[in-house]
Protein backbone atom coordinates (compact mmCIF):
# COMPACT_ATOMS: atom_id res chain seq x y z
CA UNK A 1 0.00 0.00 0.00
CA UNK A 2 1.09 3.49 -0.59
CA UNK A 3 1.37 5.71 2.81
CA UNK A 4 -0.53 8.59 3.57
CA UNK A 5 0.66 11.92 1.99
CA UNK A 6 3.26 13.84 4.29
CA UNK A 7 6.09 16.11 4.13
CA UNK A 8 10.17 15.32 3.73
CA UNK A 9 12.44 16.57 5.55
CA UNK A 10 15.99 15.80 5.82
CA UNK A 11 17.72 18.17 8.60
CA UNK A 12 22.18 18.26 9.28
CA UNK A 13 22.02 18.98 12.68
CA UNK A 14 20.00 17.71 15.78
CA UNK A 15 19.26 21.10 16.29
CA UNK A 16 17.52 21.65 12.79
CA UNK A 17 15.84 18.03 13.54
CA UNK A 18 14.14 18.81 17.30
CA UNK A 19 12.73 21.91 15.65
CA UNK A 20 11.77 19.96 12.82
CA UNK A 21 10.16 17.60 15.25
CA UNK A 22 8.16 20.24 17.42
CA UNK A 23 5.87 20.72 14.43
CA UNK A 24 2.45 18.90 14.60
CA UNK A 25 2.35 15.63 14.29
CA UNK A 26 6.07 15.44 13.08
CA UNK A 27 8.04 12.05 12.96
CA UNK A 28 11.65 11.03 13.18
CA UNK A 29 12.98 8.53 10.24
CA UNK A 30 16.04 6.53 11.39
CA UNK A 31 16.56 3.33 9.48
CA UNK A 32 12.46 2.64 8.58
CA UNK A 33 12.20 -0.50 8.95
CA UNK A 34 9.47 -0.50 11.65
CA UNK A 35 8.48 3.37 10.69
CA UNK A 36 7.78 1.97 6.81
CA UNK A 37 5.78 -0.81 7.35
CA UNK A 38 3.37 1.42 9.67
CA UNK A 39 2.77 3.86 7.20
CA UNK A 40 2.50 1.60 4.05
CA UNK A 41 -0.51 -0.11 6.75
CA UNK A 42 -1.47 3.23 7.45
CA UNK A 43 -0.98 2.79 11.32
CA UNK A 44 0.68 6.18 11.34
CA UNK A 45 -0.14 8.89 9.37
CA UNK A 46 2.34 12.22 10.60
CA UNK A 47 2.33 15.10 8.44
CA UNK A 48 5.95 15.47 8.75
CA UNK A 49 9.02 12.81 8.15
CA UNK A 50 12.04 14.24 9.75
CA UNK A 51 14.62 11.78 7.98
CA UNK A 52 17.73 11.65 10.37
CA UNK A 53 20.04 10.06 7.85
CA UNK A 54 22.35 12.92 7.74
CA UNK A 55 23.12 14.22 11.09
CA UNK A 56 26.79 13.32 11.97
CA UNK A 57 25.96 13.40 15.93
CA UNK A 58 24.32 10.17 15.53
CA UNK A 59 26.25 8.06 13.84
CA UNK A 60 29.73 6.27 14.85
CA UNK A 61 30.86 4.31 17.86
CA UNK A 62 33.03 5.95 20.33
CA UNK A 63 35.12 5.18 23.61
CA UNK A 64 35.18 7.24 26.27
CA UNK A 65 36.10 7.24 29.88
CA UNK A 66 32.61 7.06 30.77
CA UNK A 67 32.51 4.06 28.69
CA UNK A 68 31.25 3.43 24.66
CA UNK A 69 28.82 5.56 23.31
CA UNK A 70 26.70 4.12 20.30
CA UNK A 71 25.36 6.72 18.09
CA UNK A 72 21.35 6.04 17.19
CA UNK A 73 22.48 5.49 14.02
CA UNK A 74 24.32 2.51 14.26
CA UNK A 75 22.78 0.15 11.85
CA UNK A 76 22.43 -3.57 13.80
CA UNK A 77 24.47 -4.95 10.51
CA UNK A 78 27.23 -3.15 11.53
CA UNK A 79 26.45 -3.99 15.32
CA UNK A 80 26.34 -8.04 14.20
CA UNK A 81 29.86 -7.42 12.99
CA UNK A 82 31.64 -5.40 15.37
CA UNK A 83 29.54 -4.18 18.23
CA UNK A 84 32.08 -4.56 21.63
CA UNK A 85 29.70 -6.79 23.76
CA UNK A 86 28.74 -10.58 22.29
CA UNK A 87 25.03 -10.03 23.34
CA UNK A 88 24.32 -7.04 21.68
CA UNK A 89 26.43 -8.71 18.35
CA UNK A 90 23.96 -11.89 19.22
CA UNK A 91 20.68 -9.82 19.08
CA UNK A 92 21.76 -7.43 16.25
CA UNK A 93 22.13 -11.04 13.88
CA UNK A 94 18.74 -12.10 15.78
CA UNK A 95 17.17 -9.13 14.27
CA UNK A 96 14.73 -8.85 11.25
CA UNK A 97 16.80 -10.56 7.92
CA UNK A 98 19.78 -9.37 6.36
CA UNK A 99 17.83 -6.22 4.05
CA UNK A 100 16.48 -5.24 7.54
CA UNK A 101 19.37 -5.36 9.15
CA UNK A 102 21.54 -3.46 6.71
CA UNK A 103 18.68 -0.28 6.86
CA UNK A 104 17.44 -0.97 10.70
CA UNK A 105 19.11 1.28 13.38
CA UNK A 106 19.81 0.62 17.29
CA UNK A 107 18.19 4.16 18.05
CA UNK A 108 15.35 2.86 15.96
CA UNK A 109 15.22 0.10 17.37
CA UNK A 110 15.18 1.10 20.83
CA UNK A 111 12.25 4.37 20.54
CA UNK A 112 9.88 2.00 18.35
CA UNK A 113 9.96 -0.66 21.51
CA UNK A 114 8.58 -3.65 19.70
CA UNK A 115 7.44 -5.97 22.46
CA UNK A 116 9.08 -8.48 21.37
CA UNK A 117 12.05 -6.62 19.68
CA UNK A 118 15.98 -8.21 20.30
CA UNK A 119 18.39 -5.63 21.24
CA UNK A 120 16.17 -4.26 24.18
CA UNK A 121 16.53 -7.13 25.44
CA UNK A 122 20.66 -6.74 24.93
CA UNK A 123 20.70 -3.41 25.99
CA UNK A 124 18.54 -4.34 29.35
CA UNK A 125 21.13 -6.83 30.19
CA UNK A 126 24.40 -4.36 30.28
CA UNK A 127 22.09 -1.73 32.01
CA UNK A 128 22.72 0.18 28.89
CA UNK A 129 21.78 4.11 29.51
CA UNK A 130 19.46 5.78 26.86
CA UNK A 131 20.76 9.60 26.08
CA UNK A 132 17.63 11.82 24.69
CA UNK A 133 17.95 15.13 23.47
CA UNK A 134 14.81 17.43 23.34
CA UNK A 135 14.19 21.53 22.89
CA UNK A 136 16.82 22.77 25.26
CA UNK A 137 17.57 19.84 27.41
CA UNK A 138 19.59 16.83 27.43
CA UNK A 139 18.56 13.30 29.54
CA UNK A 140 20.35 10.50 30.31
CA UNK A 141 17.65 7.53 31.24
CA UNK A 142 18.57 3.96 32.73
CA UNK A 143 17.16 1.89 30.34
CA UNK A 144 15.47 0.05 33.02
CA UNK A 145 12.18 1.51 32.97
CA UNK A 146 12.60 3.04 29.54
CA UNK A 147 10.03 0.92 28.04
CA UNK A 148 6.68 1.30 28.93
CA UNK A 149 4.90 -0.78 26.91
CA UNK A 150 4.08 -2.10 23.24
CA UNK A 151 5.63 0.68 21.10
CA UNK A 152 5.85 3.42 24.37
CA UNK A 153 8.64 4.67 25.69
CA UNK A 154 10.40 7.57 28.59
CA UNK A 155 10.43 9.11 24.76
CA UNK A 156 8.44 12.71 24.47
CA UNK A 157 7.25 13.48 20.91
CA UNK A 158 9.50 16.48 20.55
CA UNK A 159 12.60 14.57 21.74
CA UNK A 160 15.33 12.72 19.92
CA UNK A 161 17.36 9.36 21.25
CA UNK A 162 20.13 10.32 20.20
CA UNK A 163 22.62 7.25 21.32
CA UNK A 164 23.04 4.57 24.13
CA UNK A 165 25.75 4.32 26.73
CA UNK A 166 27.23 1.03 27.65
CA UNK A 167 29.61 -0.06 29.90
CA UNK A 168 33.18 -0.92 28.80
CA UNK A 169 33.93 -4.88 28.95
CA UNK A 170 36.08 -5.82 31.60
CA UNK A 171 38.19 -8.69 32.26
CA UNK A 172 35.96 -11.87 33.56
CA UNK A 173 32.68 -10.14 31.80
CA UNK A 174 30.77 -12.44 29.28
CA UNK A 175 27.13 -12.13 27.82
CA UNK A 176 25.05 -13.75 25.17
CA UNK A 177 22.01 -13.65 23.69
CA UNK A 178 19.27 -16.52 22.96
CA UNK A 179 15.91 -16.38 21.15
CA UNK A 180 12.96 -18.75 20.36
CA UNK A 181 12.00 -17.23 16.92
CA UNK A 182 8.27 -16.94 15.67
CA UNK A 183 8.41 -18.87 12.34
CA UNK A 184 7.01 -17.02 9.79
CA UNK A 185 8.44 -13.54 11.55
CA UNK A 186 11.44 -13.80 12.92
CA UNK A 187 10.14 -12.08 15.94
CA UNK A 188 10.83 -13.53 19.52
CA UNK A 189 8.42 -15.94 21.03
CA UNK A 190 10.76 -15.17 23.79
CA UNK A 191 14.25 -13.73 24.13
CA UNK A 192 16.73 -13.08 26.84
CA UNK A 193 20.38 -11.34 26.72
CA UNK A 194 22.36 -12.21 30.25
CA UNK A 195 25.44 -10.55 31.05
CA UNK A 196 27.51 -11.57 33.76
CA UNK A 197 31.15 -11.02 35.26
CA UNK A 198 33.18 -13.39 37.65
CA UNK A 199 35.64 -12.11 40.01
CA UNK A 200 38.11 -14.70 41.54
CA UNK A 201 34.67 -17.24 40.80
CA UNK A 202 32.54 -14.87 42.18
CA UNK A 203 29.96 -13.31 40.11
CA UNK A 204 30.26 -9.17 40.60
CA UNK A 205 27.61 -8.08 38.13
CA UNK A 206 24.83 -9.62 36.61
CA UNK A 207 22.05 -8.25 34.11
CA UNK A 208 19.65 -10.18 32.18
CA UNK A 209 17.12 -8.72 29.61
CA UNK A 210 13.59 -10.04 28.44
CA UNK A 211 11.59 -9.51 25.41
CA UNK A 212 8.42 -10.90 23.68
CA UNK A 213 7.17 -12.02 27.12
CA UNK A 214 5.01 -8.94 28.59
CA UNK A 215 3.66 -6.27 26.99
CA UNK A 216 7.32 -4.57 26.69
CA UNK A 217 10.93 -5.66 27.39
CA UNK A 218 12.11 -5.58 30.57
CA UNK A 219 14.95 -6.31 33.25
CA UNK A 220 14.39 -9.77 35.61
CA UNK A 221 16.26 -7.51 38.39
CA UNK A 222 15.17 -10.17 40.93
CA UNK A 223 16.71 -12.89 38.79
CA UNK A 224 19.86 -11.53 38.04
CA UNK A 225 19.98 -10.15 41.72
CA UNK A 226 19.76 -13.50 42.89
CA UNK A 227 23.62 -14.49 41.17
CA UNK A 228 25.37 -12.19 42.31
CA UNK A 229 28.16 -13.21 44.85
CA UNK A 230 26.93 -17.13 43.73
CA UNK A 231 29.70 -19.33 41.95
CA UNK A 232 26.88 -19.42 38.80
CA UNK A 233 26.56 -22.83 39.48
CA UNK A 234 23.81 -24.45 37.84
CA UNK A 235 21.67 -24.43 41.30
CA UNK A 236 22.17 -20.95 41.39
CA UNK A 237 21.21 -20.41 37.46
CA UNK A 238 17.76 -22.22 38.58
CA UNK A 239 17.65 -20.51 41.64
CA UNK A 240 17.59 -17.03 39.52
CA UNK A 241 15.28 -18.57 36.83
CA UNK A 242 12.39 -19.34 39.32
CA UNK A 243 12.63 -15.39 39.26
CA UNK A 244 12.22 -14.36 35.89
CA UNK A 245 9.12 -13.72 35.03
CA UNK A 246 8.29 -12.46 38.75
CA UNK A 247 5.23 -10.09 38.23
CA UNK A 248 5.18 -10.29 34.34
CA UNK A 249 1.93 -10.66 33.06
CA UNK A 250 3.38 -13.13 30.27
CA UNK A 251 1.58 -12.97 27.07
CA UNK A 252 -0.94 -15.50 25.89
CA UNK A 253 -1.25 -15.61 21.80
CA UNK A 254 -1.78 -17.59 18.80
CA UNK A 255 1.63 -18.18 18.75
CA UNK A 256 1.83 -19.49 22.33
CA UNK A 257 0.47 -20.46 25.50
CA UNK A 258 1.53 -18.15 28.45
CA UNK A 259 2.84 -21.43 29.79
CA UNK A 260 5.01 -22.62 26.79
CA UNK A 261 6.03 -19.28 26.33
CA UNK A 262 7.11 -18.63 29.98
CA UNK A 263 9.11 -22.38 29.53
CA UNK A 264 10.69 -21.18 26.64
CA UNK A 265 11.95 -17.92 28.40
CA UNK A 266 13.15 -20.14 30.87
CA UNK A 267 15.27 -22.05 28.45
CA UNK A 268 16.57 -19.00 26.48
CA UNK A 269 17.83 -17.43 29.90
CA UNK A 270 19.43 -20.86 30.96
CA UNK A 271 21.06 -20.94 27.70
CA UNK A 272 22.05 -17.47 27.32
CA UNK A 273 23.32 -17.36 31.01
CA UNK A 274 25.86 -20.63 30.40
CA UNK A 275 26.85 -19.13 27.11
CA UNK A 276 27.87 -15.67 29.33
CA UNK A 277 29.56 -17.63 31.75
CA UNK A 278 31.61 -19.48 29.54
CA UNK A 279 32.43 -16.46 27.81
CA UNK A 280 33.27 -14.61 31.31
CA UNK A 281 35.57 -18.15 32.05
CA UNK A 282 37.41 -17.19 29.39
CA UNK B 1 10.77 17.22 -4.57
CA UNK B 2 13.66 17.10 -6.24
CA UNK B 3 15.64 13.57 -6.12
CA UNK B 4 18.76 12.93 -7.41
CA UNK B 5 20.48 9.21 -7.42
CA UNK B 6 22.47 6.49 -9.20
CA UNK B 7 20.70 3.77 -10.73
CA UNK B 8 22.54 0.83 -12.55
CA UNK B 9 25.30 3.52 -13.08
CA UNK B 10 23.14 6.54 -14.81
CA UNK B 11 22.39 9.70 -13.01
CA UNK B 12 18.13 9.67 -13.09
CA UNK B 13 16.86 12.97 -11.86
CA UNK B 14 13.14 12.52 -11.05
CA UNK B 15 10.71 15.11 -9.44
CA UNK B 16 8.54 12.64 -6.69
CA UNK B 17 6.70 12.86 -3.86
CA UNK B 18 7.85 11.93 -0.59
CA UNK B 19 5.35 9.24 0.00
CA UNK B 20 7.03 7.76 -3.10
CA UNK B 21 8.51 4.29 -2.43
CA UNK B 22 12.18 3.05 -4.06
CA UNK B 23 10.49 -0.30 -5.48
CA UNK B 24 7.53 2.57 -7.04
CA UNK B 25 10.56 4.56 -8.28
CA UNK B 26 12.21 2.06 -10.26
CA UNK B 27 9.25 0.13 -11.69
CA UNK B 28 6.89 2.51 -12.36
CA UNK B 29 9.14 5.73 -13.15
CA UNK B 30 12.20 4.12 -14.79
CA UNK B 31 10.77 0.94 -15.88
CA UNK B 32 12.92 -1.13 -14.24
CA UNK B 33 10.28 -4.50 -13.77
CA UNK B 34 13.09 -6.80 -12.28
CA UNK B 35 12.52 -5.41 -9.41
CA UNK B 36 9.37 -6.94 -8.01
CA UNK B 37 6.54 -6.94 -5.02
CA UNK B 38 5.68 -10.02 -3.39
CA UNK B 39 4.16 -9.02 -0.14
CA UNK B 40 4.08 -5.52 -0.25
CA UNK B 41 4.42 -6.31 3.74
CA UNK B 42 8.64 -5.79 3.70
CA UNK B 43 8.70 -9.86 4.73
CA UNK B 44 8.80 -11.34 1.08
CA UNK B 45 12.41 -10.13 0.20
CA UNK B 46 11.32 -10.06 -3.81
CA UNK B 47 11.99 -6.00 -3.72
CA UNK B 48 15.62 -6.38 -2.87
CA UNK B 49 18.02 -4.05 -4.39
CA UNK B 50 21.50 -3.25 -3.87
CA UNK B 51 21.72 0.13 -1.73
CA UNK B 52 25.43 1.18 -1.63
CA UNK B 53 26.57 -2.55 -2.17
CA UNK B 54 23.83 -3.76 0.01
CA UNK B 55 20.97 -5.59 -0.14
CA UNK B 56 17.96 -3.85 0.67
CA UNK B 57 13.84 -4.21 0.66
CA UNK B 58 13.29 -1.58 -2.12
CA UNK B 59 9.20 -1.86 -0.77
CA UNK B 60 10.59 -0.79 2.99
CA UNK B 61 12.25 2.90 2.01
CA UNK B 62 11.14 5.74 0.39
CA UNK B 63 12.96 6.91 -2.55
CA UNK B 64 14.26 9.97 -0.78
CA UNK B 65 16.03 7.94 1.13
CA UNK B 66 18.12 7.26 -1.58
CA UNK B 67 19.14 10.31 -2.20
CA UNK B 68 22.46 10.94 -3.91
CA UNK B 69 23.00 7.22 -3.15
CA UNK B 70 23.84 4.00 -5.72
CA UNK B 71 21.15 1.89 -6.74
CA UNK B 72 21.59 -1.71 -8.51
CA UNK B 73 18.78 -3.54 -9.66
CA UNK B 74 18.78 -7.39 -11.51
CA UNK B 75 19.17 -5.49 -14.69
CA UNK B 76 22.36 -3.62 -14.11
CA UNK B 77 23.74 -6.42 -11.96
CA UNK B 78 25.70 -8.17 -14.79
CA UNK B 79 27.53 -4.65 -15.55
CA UNK B 80 29.53 -4.99 -11.92
CA UNK B 81 31.59 -7.77 -13.03
CA UNK B 82 34.08 -7.75 -16.24
CA UNK B 83 32.56 -9.43 -19.43
CA UNK B 84 35.04 -12.23 -19.52
CA UNK B 85 33.89 -13.22 -16.12
CA UNK B 86 29.81 -13.18 -17.76
CA UNK B 87 28.35 -16.48 -18.96
CA UNK B 88 26.04 -15.84 -21.69
CA UNK B 89 25.66 -12.17 -20.75
CA UNK B 90 24.74 -12.95 -17.32
CA UNK B 91 26.18 -12.67 -14.06
CA UNK B 92 27.81 -15.49 -12.21
CA UNK B 93 24.90 -15.19 -9.81
CA UNK B 94 22.63 -15.25 -12.59
CA UNK B 95 24.42 -18.40 -14.67
CA UNK B 96 24.23 -20.28 -11.56
CA UNK B 97 20.86 -19.92 -10.73
CA UNK B 98 20.02 -20.65 -14.52
CA UNK B 99 22.82 -24.18 -14.70
CA UNK B 100 21.10 -25.11 -10.94
CA UNK B 101 17.53 -24.65 -11.70
CA UNK B 102 18.08 -21.90 -8.75
CA UNK B 103 14.22 -21.21 -9.59
CA UNK B 104 10.76 -22.15 -11.07
CA UNK B 105 8.15 -19.21 -11.24
CA UNK B 106 11.08 -17.15 -11.22
CA UNK B 107 9.35 -14.19 -9.11
CA UNK B 108 11.71 -14.51 -5.54
CA UNK B 109 14.79 -14.63 -8.00
CA UNK B 110 15.73 -10.55 -8.46
CA UNK B 111 15.57 -10.37 -5.27
CA UNK B 112 16.90 -13.68 -4.44
CA UNK B 113 20.03 -13.35 -6.31
CA UNK B 114 20.83 -9.83 -4.87
CA UNK B 115 20.41 -10.95 -1.36
CA UNK B 116 23.47 -13.66 -2.43
CA UNK B 117 25.30 -10.64 -3.85
CA UNK B 118 25.35 -9.19 -0.37
CA UNK B 119 26.33 -12.68 1.22
CA UNK B 120 29.03 -13.09 -1.13
CA UNK B 121 30.68 -9.81 -0.61
CA UNK B 122 31.02 -10.20 2.87
CA UNK B 123 31.66 -14.02 2.80
CA UNK B 124 33.30 -15.23 -0.21
CA UNK B 125 32.72 -18.99 0.50
CA UNK B 126 29.81 -19.78 2.90
CA UNK B 127 28.99 -22.54 4.40
CA UNK B 128 25.55 -24.54 3.17
CA UNK B 129 24.11 -23.02 6.78
CA UNK B 130 25.72 -19.70 6.20
CA UNK B 131 24.17 -19.43 2.45
CA UNK B 132 20.62 -19.85 4.40
CA UNK B 133 20.96 -17.78 7.22
CA UNK B 134 21.93 -15.30 4.38
CA UNK B 135 19.20 -15.43 2.25
CA UNK B 136 16.57 -15.82 5.25
CA UNK B 137 15.23 -12.26 4.33
CA UNK B 138 13.86 -13.96 0.63
CA UNK B 139 11.17 -16.28 0.65
CA UNK B 140 10.83 -18.63 -2.27
CA UNK B 141 7.41 -20.86 -2.53
CA UNK B 142 8.48 -23.19 -5.31
CA UNK B 143 11.76 -24.44 -5.00
CA UNK B 144 12.10 -25.57 -1.64
CA UNK B 145 15.42 -23.52 -1.34
CA UNK B 146 17.65 -26.58 -2.31
CA UNK B 147 18.84 -25.43 -5.89
CA UNK B 148 18.49 -22.32 -4.48
CA UNK B 149 21.70 -23.13 -2.04
CA UNK B 150 23.58 -25.03 -4.23
CA UNK B 151 23.56 -22.10 -7.17
CA UNK B 152 24.91 -19.41 -4.68
CA UNK B 153 27.43 -22.05 -3.99
CA UNK B 154 28.26 -22.73 -7.24
CA UNK B 155 28.77 -18.53 -8.03
CA UNK B 156 30.96 -18.60 -5.33
CA UNK B 157 33.42 -20.79 -6.48
CA UNK B 158 33.14 -18.87 -9.78
CA UNK B 159 34.04 -15.23 -8.03
CA UNK B 160 36.57 -16.86 -6.15
CA UNK B 161 37.96 -18.62 -9.83
CA UNK B 162 38.02 -14.91 -10.85
CA UNK B 163 39.25 -13.33 -8.17
CA UNK B 164 36.60 -11.00 -7.93
CA UNK B 165 33.73 -10.72 -5.47
CA UNK B 166 29.88 -10.37 -6.67
CA UNK B 167 30.13 -6.33 -7.01
CA UNK B 168 33.66 -6.70 -9.28
CA UNK B 169 36.05 -5.62 -6.90
CA UNK B 170 38.85 -7.31 -6.88
CA UNK B 171 39.69 -10.16 -3.71
CA UNK B 172 42.87 -9.06 -1.25
CA UNK B 173 42.61 -12.96 -0.59
CA UNK B 174 41.30 -15.94 -2.97
CA UNK B 175 38.56 -17.78 -0.64
CA UNK B 176 38.76 -17.66 2.94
Amino acid sequence: MIPAAFRYERPATIDEALALLAQPEAKALAGGQSLLPLLRLRMAEPELLVDLQDIADLQGVRHDANGIWVGALVRHAELAQSAPWRVLREAAEATGDRQVRRLGTIGGATAHADPAGDLPAALLALHAVVEVVGPGRRRELPIDGFFLGPLTTELAPEELLAGLRLPQPKPGAGSSYRKLRQKASGFAVAGVGAMVRMESGRCVEAGIGVTGVGLAPYAAAAASGRLLGSGLETTDFEAALELLLDGVDVQDDGYASADYRGRMCRLCALEALESAKAEALG
Amino acid sequence: MQLELKVNGRQVRRDVEPRTLLVDLLRDELALTGTKVGCDTSQCGACTVLLDGHAVKSCNMLALQAQGRDVVTIEGLKDLVPEEVREGGLHPLQAAFWNEDGLQCGYCTPGMILSACDLLSGNPNPSEDEVRHGIEGNICRCTGYQPIVFAVRKAAGVLAEAGIDPLGRPRQEAGR
